[in-house]
């Protein structure tokens, strides 16, 4: 349930065409990366799915930020 | 830790909305409170709402971390913004930022059964009882400002600025990002010396 200043139309505007697709990538620390590709070894972190909380306080790790891997 | 733009909760918002995920927040908040080098927590606010849900478990997260805590709202702490903004230890708000408080509704939906009021009443309850532990605002007080009628042009509620937040006693005071930082430090100063007596 959204509770927002924002009219709802706007927050969900492109909601249906929205279909993104998402790779998975493991971390060399254990973690798991779902990604955006975005360029070959090029890609947008989405979500960390880790059991360590410390992960989560590593900046380049943040969704949204861009990472270089290697497949 | 800035919370910026939609607070994202179990539902994935499209990429025009810029969206703070909470499950990246809460694992974060989790590793503030096992690391033992990190003595205290600002969390910068600049959010227009979002889940109910996401946003109450970020702000639980937050009142119960043992360590200090200052908030600082700027630009704009509206809706679900506001319990968060309320969680730290100790609270503030710039002279120019506004909060918007107003009633949780589905827009644009009919209530069709006595039961939808009856949940939504409920989620209501649940952020004002949190808002009220958590600040110097009385309940009925946050109640006449959420269904205020007079202050906003096309919905109920009101939007109240810097300093009508502290009057009312829902931030404890107007400040800015240097206030906020020397508040966190002296917090965590008390907090070691009272350790060190024991």
């Amino acid at each position: 349930m959204l509770w927002t200043i924002m009219p709802l139309d706007v927050v969900l505007e492109g909601s249906e065409s929205f279909q993104p697709s998402y790779a998975e990538i493991r971390c060399k620390n254990g973690g798991t990366l779902l990604v955006e590709p975005i360029r070959p070894n090029r890609a947008k972190v989405v979500r960390l799915i880790s059991t360590d909380p410390t992960h989560y306080l590593n900046p380049s790790l943040q969704p949204g930020s861009i990472i270089e891997f290697k497949w | 830790m800035a919370i910026i733009g939609q607070i994202e909760g179990h539902i994935t918002l499209p990429p025009q909305n810029k969206t703070t995920k909470y499950e990246h927040v809460i694992p974060q908040l989790v590793a503030i409170e096992q690391n033992p080098k990190i003595h205290g927590l600002i969390v910068i606010l600049n959010t227009v709402g979002g889940d109910v849900e996401a946003g109450l478990a970020i702000a639980e997260m937050i009142e119960t971390l043992s360590k200090p805590t200052v908030s600082l709202v700027v630009g704009g702490g509206h809706s679900i913004g506001v319990p968060i903004a309320v969680s730290a230890s100790y609270s503030f708000i710039a002279e120019t930022a506004t909060m918007t408080i107003h009633p949780i509704r589905l827009s644009g939906l009919v209530i069709g059964v006595p039961q939808t009021y009856e949940y939504l009443d409920k989620m209501q309850d649940r952020v004002i009882k949190f808002v009220t532990r958590n600040s110097r605002i009385s309940e009925e007080k946050f109640r006449q400002l959420m269904f205020c009628t007079d202050q906003m042009a096309r919905d109920i509620g009101t939007v109240m600025v810097g300093r009508d937040a502290v009057r009312d006693g829902l931030i404890d005071e107007v400040g800015g990002l240097g206030q906020a930082v020397k508040k966190l430090q002296q917090l965590v100063d008390e907090r070691c010396n009272g350790g060190m007596k024991d």
